[in-house]
């Protein structure tokens, strides 16, 4: 079976998806990087799983430690209030990427791939042990904002039938 | 009298969201991270609004609004969801248990916070509290 979505169509979600999240939720905007594949210096990266009757993938967000602080203090207030442990920072995360995710799946509905989406799981490391995820097959954008870099990337795969 | 609003949500940082968006206000604000805790907190409260997430561990958003209205003393506490789930048999199964309101991440803060503040007058006047 081929993709539902081309990769240009999972692009134009994620270059719509992330600039609205941080401009409704972080009060912030980003712009697209020029530089591709720079490594996230200590990255946080959360991956939240997508499943339909047709297929499954995931969208996953690698942001740098000094990135999540800074979305924290700009979600939360000036000090980021109440985030007070590593696992906070990393709730934050996880949270960001679940409002991303939220931010597609609706999309991906509105073109009749109606799927769930599962809790985020968050990492330090990639899958295969490296600091930032491996090249997605579909879709990766690289972003700024600000004086901290992130990437999100969407996997969408049909069912093997 | 202050109104009192219970978030129920895994995520720390939605309640620590919702908790500074609601700080201006006249509002008691408590939490809970499931839908167990979340119960409990109901049955002492007894909150003019709760903020519900969907997707959460222990006792999922959907399972603590079946509890909900099956009590009779909790049933008519008006609900919000506030959850990145858009599936529409999400939205229509808790259409069906009374869900005042579907709010999908991202959101407005503006718009929630006027959503929250309609719906707690509306609830004052169907029970004249």
């Amino acid at each position: 079976m081929t993709n539902p979505l081309s990769q240009q169509e999972l692009i134009e979600i994620a270059n719509r998806s992330v600039p609205e999240v941080w401009r409704t939720q972080i009060k912030k905007e980003v712009q697209p990087s020029p530089i591709l594949n720079l490594p996230i210096p200590s990255p946080r990266i959360a991956t939240v799983a997508w499943t339909s009757s047709s297929g499954s993938g995931e969208m996953v967000l690698t942001i740098s430690s000094a990135g999540a602080h800074s979305v924290a203090q700009n979600l939360l207030g000036t000090s980021g209030n109440g985030v007070t442990e590593e696992t906070d920072l990393d709730d934050v995360v996880g949270e960001l990427c679940n409002m991303v995710a939220g931010r597609v799946s609706t999309e991906l509905r509105d073109r009749g791939l109606t799927g769930t989406l599962h809790p985020p799981v968050l990492s330090r490391t990639s899958p295969t042990g490296s600091a930032n995820p491996p090249t997605p097959t579909l879709c990766r954008t690289h972003w700024t904002c600000g004086d901290y870099s992130f990437t999100f990337s969407i996997d969408i795969h049909p069912n093997a039938s | 009298m202050k109104q009192k609003i219970l978030s129920i949500d895994d995520s720390k940082t939605i309640r620590l969201l919702l908790a500074r968006m609601f700080r201006p206000f006249q509002i008691e604000l408590r939490e809970a991270g499931n839908g167990e805790e979340g119960l409990a907190q109901a049955k002492e409260l007894r909150p003019d609004l709760i903020i519900l997430d969907y997707n959460m561990p222990v006792m999922d958003g959907v399972t603590m609004l079946q509890h909900l209205r099956s009590e009779p003393e909790l049933r008519s506490i008006p609900v919000i969801m506030l959850t990145a789930e858009s599936n529409p048999k999400v939205i229509s199964t808790v259409a069906r248990l009374g869900v005042r309101d579907y709010v999908v991440k991202p959101f407005q803060e503006q718009a929630l916070i006027a959503k929250v503040s309609k719906i707690i007058a509306l609830h004052s006047q169907e029970t004249g509290s």
